[in-house]
């Protein structure tokens, strides 16, 4: 009895609700009246697109198209989704089509697995394991819901019901994320680069004479309203890709040089006394004591910037550098409503799945002695 | 060895935290650096691993100039251990013995086995502790670790700032007892920093008594005690002073070896005898190992003229006596206590082997008050 209470964990029953939802809802079919349609022996239809998850697949072509491509490529290290493969119509039922998971089967088989979990855990405060198969479920159901253009066409149509130009089609979501996401990771990796190397060096005695200085500047990159920095850099730079990622630098700039100043500054002075005392040098004090110490903090600056930079990347359309302001932008000019929220919906779920994997890096990366509770 | 000569030190500021200090810290010994806040305690010692820059004068260690050798060397043969610990909490118990010896290149073999010897030594069980983080350990515990870690690659000399300064009184002379005794086996070259003089006297071999960043006395404990060289060590001492230095003294050291006593099997004729030879008012009872089993006194005598054994006193030799090696201090309490003027000394089996009297203590106290009063 305990044992099955034990087995449906929270986690575990809101994916059973989650199947049921979906198999109940693939169970709702409407008749065909239509009588042509009748004649041609189309019986009758499910109203929901049934959800699939599509199966990665690896090849070999993808991996040599990873430079210059304008998809996921760029970031999927060759592992495209089934879906948006080379084929133009990968559901063609040909020999070569991919396979397909129902949602719904997923659902159930993260039932079993979180249940299982939640038995060998039990009443365990367990921070890795657990949290990390369930960002991957919850990033796989994402996933099948991107690109799926059945599905989108459907739900678009559902609430939408009176307007024409429902589904984006300049360009696939995937694609979309693909652009989007290198914006993101690109300039992230800059703006920590950039910001750590800052953080560092004005807490250095030789460098603290720029903190206020370094500190003024950053809170004011933070302070000019996003979309007049791309406008200013815009001219200067001209459009497309580089003035959109100089601006998230400048904007994402900001928490990951505060936290870092604060975290370095708030290393205990006793402990980098007693490192001094015992002959540390100090570059080894930097890296062995001050950094790893300082690193909760830092990392929840990073954190931070990331997920300001989904938003703000949002931005970029205006410079022509793609990503998910490409449907709001065009939404907005034309009056569509589908695709302005096509695009901030995606870029809302894209900052919180970051969000969450981040967390998990931040809790991973962060040195064990410190998590200890007293 | 230590050599201060003539050291100067002037913060940026403009203000001299120490002005010309000489002195010299001797091998295997510790010495204690005392004195109020703010008379350069702290500054002293920093400048002797070169936390601090030397103004003017210099500092010799082990005969050579401490700016002759690169700093980082310098330290990692100096253990350094601060009141506020300075535990790394992102390093095990282990790796944060383990620093210096990593960063003399020793060989990770070397460095478990020494990691382990440690934690022994200042009592901790090496199995239970050496995987954990500071953050599991008490403070005490904290302590020991850190103190173990300024012993990590075997310093000869070691630095202490108030390394006991934030413990309760109870675990601090605990720490104390231990510390002291892991000195004997290792006999470091040791400046010991704290405010509080029963520490200072509890642990030094010599007291440095720091007034404005200026020496006013170095001494031995005891002889600090009995002859402060003016009202500022007199007043900083304490009024207890005399009491105090009861405490340095052991009973070894005051008793006198012929004390008067009769066997248990003695005639009360025999036990008179006794007391009156030696004009004195009572005498011990020993039973034929020597052990002592009470006493007998001229009174008693007189009650029971018959029995030595209904005339005396009895009491257990745990009860009444003291050990040669309490304190001249415990001595006194105990006769206070009990309200005599004689207390029996005894060994671990309960023999009698002297006895020492109030009135020794008295003089001891009356010379060195005198010489005290007059060197002011
Ligand atoms: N960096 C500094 N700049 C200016 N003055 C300083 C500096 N560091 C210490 N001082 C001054 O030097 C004096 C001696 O300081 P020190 O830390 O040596 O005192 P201490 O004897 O250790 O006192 P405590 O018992 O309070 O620890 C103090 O008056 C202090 O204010
Ligand atoms: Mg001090």
């Amino acid at each position: 009895m305990s044992g099955l209470r034990r087995f449906f964990t929270p986690a575990a029953l809101v994916w059973l609700v989650f199947a049921v939802l979906l198999f109940a809802a693939l169970s709702v079919r409407e008749t065909i009246h239509d009588p042509q349609l009748r004649a041609a022996g189309v019986t009758e239809a499910s109203i929901v697109p049934d959800l699939w998850l599509p199966v990665f697949r690896f090849s070999p072509s993808t991996l040599l198209e990873m430079h210059g491509s304008d998809d996921l490529r760029v970031l999927g290290f060759g592992l495209l989704p089934a879906d948006v493969s080379d084929s133009p119509n990968p559901a063609a039922g040909s020999a070569g089509a991919p396979w397909r998971v129902s949602l719904g089967w997923f659902a159930l088989l993260m039932v079993v697995i979180e249940g299982l979990l939640g038995l060998r855990y039990a009443g365990v405060d367990e921070k890795l394991v657990r949290p990390l198969v369930r960002a991957a479920g919850i990033f796989l159901v994402i996933w099948s819901f991107y690109g799926h253009e059945p599905f989108w066409d459907w739900m678009l149509h559902g609430i939408f019901p009176s307007s024409p130009d429902l589904l984006y089609n300049s360009n696939t979501v995937i694609s979309l994320a693909g652009q989007h996401l290198t914006l993101v990771i690109i300039s992230s990796i800059l703006t920590v680069a950039i910001g750590l190397a800052l953080g560092i060096l004005v807490t250095r005695a030789e460098f603290r004479e720029f903190l206020p200085l370094v500190s003024d500047v950053v809170n004011s990159g933070q302070t000019v309203p996003t979309l007049a920095i791309v406008a200013i850099m815009a001219p200067i730079i001209g459009f497309g890709f580089w003035p959109a990622i100089v601006a998230l630098i400048l904007y994402g700039l900001l928490p990951v040089v505060r936290n870092t100043i604060v975290g370095l500054e708030g290393v205990d002075p006793a402990m980098i006394d007693a490192a001094r005392g015992m002959g540390m040098t100090p570059s080894q004090i930097l890296w062995q004591i001050e950094v790893p110490n300082a690193s909760r903090i830092i990392l929840a600056g990073v954190r931070t910037s990331v997920v300001i930079n989904v938003g703000t990347a949002a931005l970029g359309a205006y410079v022509g550098s793609g990503g998910f302001g490409n449907p709001i932008a065009s939404g907005l000019n034309q009056a569509i409503q589908p695709w302005v929220l096509l695009g901030a919906l995606s870029a809302a779920l894209l900052a919180i799945l970051l969000d969450y994997i981040l967390g998990r890096v931040e809790y991973v990366m962060t040195p064990k002695g410190l998590i200890i509770e007293r | 060895m230590i050599e201060f000569q003539n050291v100067v030190k002037q913060f940026p500021d403009g203000f001299r935290a120490v002005n010309g200090l000489s002195l010299t810290v001797h091998d295997g010994e510790i010495t204690v650096f005392i004195g109020p806040s703010g008379c350069g305690k702290t500054t002293s010692m920093r400048m002797v691993n070169r936390l601090l820059s030397i103004t003017e004068g210099r500092i010799l260690v082990e005969g050579r100039d401490n700016r002759d050798y690169p700093a980082e060397e310098l330290r990692r043969k100096i253990g350094y251990a601060i009141q506020q610990i300075g535990l790394f909490p992102h390093m095990t118990v282990l790796q944060n013995i383990a620093v210096v010896p990593r960063l003399l290149g020793w060989e990770e073999d070397r460095i478990r086995k020494r990691v382990d010897e440690l934690l022994e030594l200042v009592g901790l069980d090496p199995d239970v502790n050496r995987d954990k983080y500071p953050r599991q350990l008490s403070g005490g515990q904290q302590q020991r670790v850190g103190v173990a870690r300024a012993l990590g690659a075997d310093p000869p000399i070691m630095l202490m700032d108030e390394p006991f300064g934030a413990i309760d009184p109870i675990t601090r002379e605990v720490l104390q007892d231990e510390f002291l005794e892991i000195q004997k086996r290792i006999s470091k070259t040791i400046i010991f920093v704290t405010h509080d003089i029963d520490e200072a006297i509890k642990m030094g071999d010599r007291i440095a008594i720091l007034k404005d960043g200026s020496l006013v006395q170095y001494d031995t404990p005891d002889t600090l005690l009995a002859k402060p060289k003016n009202r500022f060590v007199r007043d900083f001492v304490g009024a207890d002073r005399q009491l105090k230095r009861l405490g340095l003294l052991r009973v070894r050291e005051l008793m006198t070896r012929d004390t008067p006593n009769v066997s248990l099997r003695a005639s009360t004729d025999d036990a008179r005898r006794a007391i009156e030879a030696a004009a004195v008012k009572s005498a011990f009872v020993v039973d034929e190992d020597g052990v002592l089993k009470g006493w007998v006194d001229r009174e008693g005598l007189r009650e029971n003229p018959d029995s030595l054994l209904d005339a005396m006193n009895e009491g257990d030799f745990r009860e009444i006596g003291v050990r040669q090696s309490a304190t001249a201090r415990e001595a006194l309490s105990a006769m206070v206590a009990r309200g005599f003027r004689i207390t029996p000394v005894v060994d671990e089996r309960g023999a009698l082997v002297g006895s020492i009297t109030l009135r020794a203590l008295q003089e001891l106290a009356d010379q060195g008050w005198v010489e005290g009063e007059q060197a002011s």
